[in-house]
């Protein structure tokens, strides 16, 4: 079980650049075996080996500290008379407890109504007999080992509590058993809530592909968002147990119990059926009865090979270097940034490119508010690029235009 | 007494011992020995959630605070996991107070949410050929730069540093590389499993 300081003195090596890339790898690999020691190693990367020392020294001095002064106070002799008036006073409560006789002092009343209530503020439904007999022992020996109830004693000893912050161990049993009730399960409670109030996920078509763009609504709310390129969405919601609606153009629609989704990809069906039923215009859906003028009517099957009408093949344009991605990079990197110092902020600029059927960039069309210094930069970069591969529609070169987002930060 | 020989003392106790040991007698000595074996991971874990030193150290402490209350409480049969969640509850809790940090939690919720507790080495977890060609076929689906640095990693078994300096990466895209790239195969996986089994 002590394997756990090696782990350490590892961790510390490493961060101090004392191990081998081979044992680099080793302890990156073993740190990724459980999810405690992956979140703990990504954490503590963020410091330097030295920060971490002296925290943890820090640390280990704090927790000594927490641990200590129970002790010291023992020994102090006031807290031994102390000690030996508070044993008369248990026997004397453990006696009533036993007898269950009326007590006679309103001291021991005060302590017996404590001890009765105690437990029962502890008792939650779901909780074992054996736990509440565990209490109530716990309670009877505390008194009438070492803690003081005599309102005197508690006074003093809250004192010196104050100091040392610590919330525990001098105040009598009855109240630590108080205090449990009090703070641990609301405690719990709320964690609970914490991360049941957030739901994230990946929204996937059939081939597992990601689908980027799919709305996803919390039913009965104005809650709501989209999946990101790679399909992932995140949202907090009202409810723990809402339902989430899913909605994709093209597919079928979804509703989902957040607890049926967590931790789980959602997979959309394909929506052929309504292909079928209705009449798809560029603004909106309409019923064909509707619409005056021509319809024709097509049905999925006509788009599915050896079906009516083949979909014409188009190919987008692609830049030099491949993707987009590695175009954009190509760009990034040719940015003389220099002399944008001027200028800092985050600026986000559109760019609609027009690229002919030989390739070549015809036209450069940009929709932005950045100032005209950094998109007349780009357009000087961008133009420098080695011609395209043209769009393709039905294997002929076409003209297309191609839509380049960038964001540029200026420190 | 002094903090090693605290420590020595309890050295040949194991989780389990120590907690039953502290459940019959609430000795918060007994409880700082079986915890110190495990904070720093729990520094890690708050250094990760709440990304600020003091914070975390304060954290730290609190948790201990609720080891004291808890323990007893609960049958914890596995202790480091059990403490795993503690500790991860306990930030999650303190992040979702401070509304301020609101944005960033739902980040930080995301990432929690995304990675799993599932197995999380299917490259190494079933050695049959299948496997290995649906595995072979996913790693040519991945993206060029997550199938570099899962190669690197699980293939050429180079710690992020040199995958970093091979691929002129930052070390920390390196590791997001290999948590997404880990994460892509599992779902290729596990939808190729699906098809096969509907095949079937």
């Amino acid at each position: 079980m002590s394997g756990n300081e090696p782990t350490y003195e590892r961790i510390i090596a490493y961060l101090k650049g004392l191990l081998s890339n081979r044992q680099r790898h080793d302890l990156e690999k073993k740190m990724m075996q459980d999810a405690f020691d992956e979140d703990a190693f990504e954490g503590l990367n963020q410091l330097s080996a030295d920060s971490l020392e002296t925290d943890m020294d820090i640390l280990g001095k704090r927790l000594q500290e927490r641990i200590r002064p129970a002790k010291v106070r023992n020994l102090t002799t006031v807290f031994r008379i102390a000690a030996a008036v508070v044993i008369l006073l248990g026997i004397t409560a453990i006696l009533d407890l036993i007898l269950r006789t009326p007590s006679p002092t309103p001291l021991t009343q005060e302590i017996k109504r404590q001890m009765y209530k105690a437990p029962a503020e502890t008792a939650t439904p779901e909780e074992p007999k054996s736990i509440k007999g565990i209490a109530r022992e716990y309670v009877a020996e505390e008194k009438a080992g070492k803690l003081p109830s005599s309102k005197q004693e508690t006074e003093v000893l809250a004192e010196k509590e104050e100091e040392s912050a610590a919330p525990i161990a001098a105040e009598a049993a009855v109240t630590v058993t108080r205090h449990k009730s009090a703070y641990a399960v609301p405690a719990k409670a709320e964690s609970d809530q914490a991360t049941a109030r957030h739901v994230a996920g990946k929204v996937v078509g059939v081939d597992g592909e990601s689908l980027p763009g799919v709305t996803v609504l919390e039913k009965g709310t104005s809650h709501g968002t989209i999946t990101d390129l790679d399909g992932n969405f995140s949202l907090v919601l009202d409810n723990s147990d809402s339902d989430l609606s899913f909605n994709y153009v093209g597919y079928r629609s979804l509703e989902l119990n957040v607890r049926d989704i967590k931790g789980k990809n959602i997979t959309m069906q394909e929506d052929l059926l309504a292909l079928e039923e209705v009449v798809v215009v560029g603004y909106g859906t309409r019923k064909k009865s509707d619409i005056t003028g021509a319809v024709s009517h097509l049905e999925a099957k006509d788009f599915s090979p050896g079906g009516g009408i083949e979909p014409y093949n188009f190919i987008k344009p692609a830049p030099s270097t491949g993707t987009l991605k590695t175009f954009k990079k190509w760009v990034t990197d040719r940015i003389d940034t220099s002399q944008f110092r001027d200028l800092p902020g985050k600026h986000r600029i559109l760019f609609i490119l027009t690229i002919q059927s030989d390739g070549y960039i015809r036209d450069i069309n940009v929709r932005s508010t950045a100032p005209s210094l950094i998109t007349d930069e780009y357009k000087r970069v961008i133009s420098q690029n080695l011609p395209w591969q043209p769009a393709l529609k039905d294997n002929v070169p076409v003209e297309a235009e191609v839509l380049i987002r960038f964001t540029l930060t200026v420190e | 007494m002094s903090e090693s020989s605290v420590i020595n003392k309890y050295v040949n106790y194991s989780d389990g011992d120590l907690i039953n040991l502290y459940i019959k007698k609430p000795d918060l000595e007994v409880l700082g020995a079986l915890y110190k074996r495990y904070m720093f991971l729990v520094y890690g874990v708050c250094m990760k959630y709440l990304r600020n030193r003091e914070d975390s150290q304060d954290a730290v402490m609190q948790i201990f605070e609720i080891l004291v209350h808890d323990i007893p409480r609960f049958e914890i049969r596995h202790f480091k996991s059990w403490l795993y969640g503690v500790s991860r509850n306990h930030c999650l809790m303190k992040l979702r107070k401070d509304k301020a940090e609101r944005n960033r939690h739902e980040i930080i919720t995301a990432e929690t949410f995304m990675e799993s507790a599932y197995v999380l080495h299917p490259v190494e977890e079933q050695d049959n050929e299948d496997i290995q060609a649906r595995l072979r076929s996913c790693m040519e689906q991945l993206k060029e730069e997550q199938r570099l640095c899962v190669e690197l990693f699980y293939y050429k078994h180079y710690c992020y540093r040199e995958i970093a300096a091979e691929l002129k990466f930052d070390e920390n895209k390196v590791k997001s590389c290999i948590q997404n790239g880990k994460r892509n195969l599992k779902i290729c996986l596990e939808a190729k499993a699906i098809l096969k089994d509907v095949g079937k």
